[in-house]
């Protein structure tokens, strides 16, 4: 190597270009992989910030609505008037309940 | 071999190589890390989920234990002689025959247990468990105790899973239950269970004497005497009011502690 590197002889124009090449394809694939995981780091980001959002609506226990909850006990069944809290009540966030009236 | 390991010619390609393998294995690393990290975010939004259908239960089953009230009511009737006792005989054995059969006529008790509120299957449960303990303390139970489980499901849409209660309460009425979310094949549950424990609160009130009405008797004895010579013959006429009285211990329940599950695993 360093008889090479005291060498005054190139490389062939071919062998330079492939290897620039290769390391402009290894480059771009690393280039894509830090974008792909900073997009994930991002939605990771976002869902916790979505996720802490909805606990906080859930926890604080306004915007509730009206619903029930099934209690079964030896195989006899009642219902229970219960509140459901969530951000928007759209359904599919984090929800919490507590007895209607409370 | 050994010439061709010291041939210089083609070595820029082993460089890129080299970059290649390191882009690699960077870009690797940067993409498990991230990947990790959703991972952990949705693991983490599932956690609260489990937490708030704990926390939700435990909530509607304090404020249903809090709402409940057990009477155990407790009516003793007395039948209380008013009237002189005829009697045809003044030996002693006679007496104390007569009258013992006077006294296993006199009282009787009578227990019921009756629920003030009824509410739903947890206030159910409770009153069968109260009357569990108080059959079990008729008994004379060295350690009387009871269990019930309960199912409280969350309706469908709202993303919350159902949670099953265990229910147990002690001697002296006190209810523990043990929320825990409810597993299937197919989902394993990633919060260890919650632990509430409600103190029980006994009033006992002692209700007023009740006439409810008076009637006649007679008693019959024979007694014979250490010999066996003597035969005597005995009636007692009694005249006697009935009278009721209705005791009420009425049992509610505080909620006392709460111990929160963690996280299976951290």
């Amino acid at each position: 190597m360093r008889k090479k590197l005291r060498s005054r002889a190139g490389e062939t124009l071919i062998e330079v270009l492939i290897s620039i090449l290769v390391v402009i394809l290894s480059v771009t694939l690393l280039y894509s992989m830090l974008m792909a995981a900073s997009g994930m780091n991002e939605r990771a980001k976002a869902l916790g910030a979505q996720t802490e959002s909805e606990q906080n609506a859930a926890e604080a226990r306004t915007n509730g609505m009206a619903g029930t909850v099934t209690v079964t006990y030896e195989s006899k069944t009642s219902t229970v008037s219960v509140n459901y809290y969530s951000l928007t009540n759209a359904g599919g966030e984090l929800t919490a309940y507590t007895a209607a009236g409370n | 071999m050994r010439q061709k390991l010291r041939q210089t010619s083609g070595a820029s390609f082993i460089v890129a190589l080299l970059v290649v393998m390191i882009c690699l294995m960077v870009g690797s690393v940067v993409v498990a890390a991230a990947t990790a990290g959703v991972q952990h975010a949705q693991e983490r939004r599932r956690d609260r989920q489990e937490y708030l259908s704990l926390s939700s239960a435990a909530d509607l089953l304090s404020s249903e234990i809090g709402k409940a009230e057990v009477d155990i009511l407790t009516t003793t009737t007395t039948h209380t002689a008013k009237d002189a006792v005829n009697h045809y005989s003044d030996d002693e054995n006679f007496y104390y025959k007569l009258y013992s059969q006077i006294d296993d006529y006199k009282d009787s008790t009578q227990t019921s247990s009756e629920l003030k509120s009824v509410s739903s299957g947890i206030s159910s449960a409770l009153l069968e468990m109260t009357n569990d303990i108080r059959a079990q303390l008729k008994n004379a139970a060295s350690d009387p105790a009871s269990e019930k489980t309960l199912t409280i499901t969350p309706s469908k849409d709202s993303g919350l899973r159902a949670v099953e209660a265990d229910l147990s309460m002690d001697g002296n009425y006190n209810v523990t239950a043990k929320l825990s979310i409810q597993t299937s094949d197919d989902y394993q549950a990633s919060y260890t269970p919650f632990v509430v424990t409600y103190k029980a609160i006994e009033n006992v009130e002692n209700g007023s004497s009740k006439k409810i009405g008076s009637d006649k008797l007679g008693f019959y004895a024979y007694v014979v005497d250490y010999f066996g010579l003597k035969w005597y013959y005995g009636e007692v006429e009694l005249s006697y009011d009935i009278t009721t009285t209705t005791d009420t211990d009425t049992i509610t329940w505080n909620y006392s502690t709460l111990t929160k599950g963690t996280v299976i695993g951290e």
